[in-house]
């Protein structure tokens, strides 16, 4: 939430709508769409807009 | 007469080894709350008398993720609804096989790759029967494939690719499905169940319970899924999804979920009955009662777009409870 984009609704200035048991769906930096690969042990997303990767 | 209820099922199902009848199903469901943990613990002797000691784990990837045109009201993949997961097309050989390796070296024998879609156009069954090969010799584990609705030609060719376990949910009562899915029929659902079993696949064919239907439905679902004999039956929780119709309902409490997987047991006692999605937020607290409620296998870690409790916490779960992991079959 650092950077402004809700992980949840891209919105700036959502106080954090992402449930609990979701990935990420936007990117933090640029509010683009991710693309999130969700697998057994963990996640990895990246933003379709401005590239930045994720894991977890 | 709670007791007596109790006392003929288990005599039924342990002493004479017959299934219940649909009635004496219903008379179990309608037990007060406080009978539940007896149920569960009936359900629970019943699994290990029909289907052994044995968990098996799956992991499960969705490798083709939204855009489904497919209209099913409780599913955040569909394009017709403004979900947060947005459309992204069919993954890389790579990441599939690097996916399939991490469910296979936490113990797990299968592994289902899953897509959002209708049915498999000629591109995609090329795909997966490339896909179903390399997964098992390279991960060393049995592939479990859902695409959807599948024609009689496209499941002879899946089986004779090596697909061990074709998944299709016949996810709700027949009554009931016309007001969570309108772009196909349950009839649809069912045949390519049919198809999948006439192939030589496992049938995995799960249900949805928490949608708004009745109990009357549930008990009429159950009696629709001895008709089509899966092997394997994963029981999902709805997870209400933001921007679905079906956002707006709460989930199954927990108590009650309990209750319908020990009467699934009941029903189905042969059966590989799944943990699959919602548990989490359905059972929170109670999940390991789950597994003592007539479950006797799970999709590990995370879902198809959704997380899940860590693989560790599962695996610490059966561990705790004694419960050995190790592949299932439909000869149980």
């Amino acid at each position: 939430m650092a950077a402004g984009h809700c992980p949840g609704c891209a919105a700036v200035g959502c106080p954090g709508c992402l449930p609990e048991l979701d990935p990420p769906r936007y990117c933090t930096r640029c509010g683009g769409w991710l693309r999130v690969i969700v697998h057994t042990a963990g996640w990895e997303s990246t933003c379709r807009r401005c590239g930045a990767e994720g894991r977890a | 007469m709670s007791r007596d209820f109790l006392t003929r099922a288990g005599d039924a199902l342990l002493d004479e080894r017959r299934q219940l009848a649909i009635d004496e199903l219903r008379d179990l469901s309608r037990l007060d709350d406080v009978h539940v943990p007896t149920l569960a613990a009936l359900a629970h002797e019943v699994r290990l008398a029909w289907a052994g000691p044995t968990v098996e784990v799956e992991g499960i990837l969705s490798v083709q993720t939204g855009g489904c045109p497919e209209d099913c009201h409780f599913c955040s993949q569909s394009a017709q609804f403004d979900t947060p997961v947005k459309a992204t097309p069919f993954l890389d050989r790579d990441e599939v096989v690097a996916a399939a390796r991490e469910t296979a070296a936490l113990g797990a024998t299968e592994f289902c790759i899953v897509l959002a879609l209708r049915g498999p156009d000629e591109r995609t069954m090329q795909r997966l029967l490339e896909l179903t090969p390399v997964i098992r010799e390279e991960a060393g584990i049995n592939v479990a494939v859902s695409a959807g609705i599948l024609t009689p030609e496209q499941a002879d060719r899946l089986a004779a690719g090596g697909v061990h376990r074709y998944n299709h949910n016949l996810e709700t009562a027949r009554s009931f499905f016309p007001q969570v899915v309108t772009t196909h029929t349950w009839e649809e659902r069912r045949d390519t169940c049919l198809e999948v079993r006439r192939v030589g696949m496992e049938l995995c064919c799960g249900v949805l319970l928490g949608m708004g239907e009745t109990d009357e439905q549930r008990l009429e679902l159950l009696d629709e899924l001895r008709v089509v004999g899966p092997c394997e039956v994963p029981m999902n929780f709805l997870n209400p999804r933001p921007g679905t119709p079906l956002q707006i309902r709460r989930p199954v409490r927990a108590l009650e979920a309990i209750r319908w997987i020990a009467l699934f047991r009941l029903g189905l006692p042969s059966v590989i009955l799944r943990y699959a999605g919602g548990r989490e937020i359905t059972l929170r607290d109670l999940q390991a009662m789950g597994m003592t409620s007539g479950i006797n296998a799970l999709i590990v870690g995370n879902y198809l777009t959704t997380l899940g409790r860590t693989p560790e916490e599962d695996l610490a779960m059966l561990e705790d409870l004694r419960m050995p992991i190790g592949a299932l079959s439909g000869t149980l």
